[in-house]
């Protein structure tokens, strides 16, 4: 056969058995989700405190906290700070003083799962504080971060279920920007969390 | 025996002999119409509606086989199948989502890998305008049937996939352009048609799109 034919067969068959798999840049791109809770009003908020410790979880198994690479804390002040929010002085536990608290985990996960420790507060995600969690499932590398409402007197909501939560106002998710042992490399993570604050524009309190 | 008288004999044998694979050969070239059409080939599609919303890009990659009956001198009852297959790359798509009560719900942005895949089986019934001599012939149809739908997306480590069988109507026109005639025929089938499906997935309603047909039909 001649060359040439060889050829036309070759790409006649890549035409046809080609595009069932997703190309790289889908593959090792990140994603990014971001959802407020259903009527929450941001512009009342002022201050904010930021978890430094950033948990931990393995296959569903929690792990000993990190601190939340500098980088990152750069990245959330300065776009709090942008959206007008400021940092609050804290005392006590909750952090008394702020309106806002913001907690990160990061999971590393080679297999779906499922819990749901909190109540229930909007669809997929649940929160409350201190701890919280997600229905669904994660391959790897994926951090989440909530924003609670520690305002003792809070407008109207769907109250958690347990009185000791604290209700979500905003959630995001960040698919696949840590895909390593340590959160070191920053540079996925922030990207992926500037889009976060760049696509929940209600969260400016101007 | 005499050598003489032998082979006269033999010839006359092998003639003999011959005298069927002749009227064979007549019999393949001599033009009869043809009562059972197959045809097969190569289908390209484009998505329509909320299919091109979800996978815009074009098939290029579709294949189609029908086989005919002729019911009558200018009609046709038959079976077709047929494959197409929409895939698309976005660089960053931005999705949202409403919550049960109408609030402001989540936004997913990322780049996204969608496909879909659609396996018709329909049974087809078609009209031909001019059945005689004529080199070209046109004709219209229809297609009733199911079609079985595979679609899937990812973005980054998340993925998705839905599947199921649904109803198709596919009305059709088209012509055959004689290219050889004998006891078979053969020719160059040229066809556009419609494929309406009720087939339903993610942001995706009633999955339509339009499908040209480029194939060779024989006719025996």
């Amino acid at each position: 056969m001649k060359t040439g034919h060889r050829l036309l067969l070759a790409a006649i068959a890549a035409a046809g058995c080609g595009g069932y798999t997703a190309p790289d840049e889908v593959v090792l791109g990140s994603s990014v989700y971001t959802q407020p809770a259903p009527g929450a009003d941001f512009k009342p908020l002022s201050t904010y405190y930021l978890d430094p410790s950033l948990e931990v979880w393995e296959d569903g198994v929690q792990k000993p906290s990190q601190a939340i690479p500098p980088a990152v804390v750069t990245t959330i002040n300065q776009r709090l700070t942008a959206y007008g929010y400021t940092a609050a002085p804290v005392s006590g536990l909750p952090p008394y003083g702020a309106d806002v608290a913001l907690r990160a985990a990061w999971f590393n996960n080679s297999y779906s799962y499922y819990y749901s420790w909190c109540a229930p507060y909007y669809y997929g995600w649940y929160g409350c504080w201190p701890t919280w969690g997600y229905a669904g499932s994660y391959s790897t590398g994926t951090v989440a971060m909530v924003m609670v409402d520690l305002r003792t007197a809070r407008p109207p909501a769907s109250p958690p279920a347990n009185p000791d939560e604290l209700p979500v106002l905003w959630a995001t998710g960040l698919y696949a920007v840590l895909r390593g042992t340590t959160p070191d490399n920053t540079n996925v993570f922030n990207q992926a969390l500037n889009r976060a604050f760049d696509q929940s524009p209600y969260l400016d309190t101007h | 025996m005499n050598r003489l008288r032998v082979v006269p004999a033999l010839a006359a044998l092998l003639l003999l002999a011959a005298w069927p694979a002749s009227a064979q050969y007549q019999d393949w070239t001599n033009y009869r119409p043809s009562s059972t059409l197959f045809t097969i080939g190569w289908q390209m599609a484009q998505p329509i509606g909320s299919l091109h919303d979800y996978t815009p890009s074009a098939s290029f990659r579709g294949f189609t086989m029908d086989w005919r009956s002729l019911i009558a001198k200018s009609a046709s009852l038959g079976l077709r199948f047929n494959w197409n297959r929409f895939n698309s790359t976005f660089d960053n798509l931005v999705q949202t989502t409403t919550t049960a009560g109408g609030s402001t719900g989540g936004t997913l942005s990322g780049p996204v890998f969608r496909y879909a895949d659609q396996f018709v089986l329909e049974g087809i019934a078609h009209y031909y305008f001019g059945m005689g001599d004529s080199i070209v012939l046109p004709y219209a149809g229809v297609g009733l049937g199911g079609v079985w739908s595979s679609s899937y997306q990812q973005t980054a480590d998340l993925v998705n996939s839905q599947s199921g069988f649904y109803f198709i109507v596919s009305p059709e026109v088209g012509l055959t352009i004689t290219l050889a005639k004998g006891s078979t025929n053969a020719g160059l089938n040229l066809a556009v048609m419609y494929n309406f499906t009720t087939a339903s997935f993610r942001n995706v309603s009633n999955a339509q799109n339009i499908a040209e047909t480029v194939a060779l039909t024989f006719g025996y």
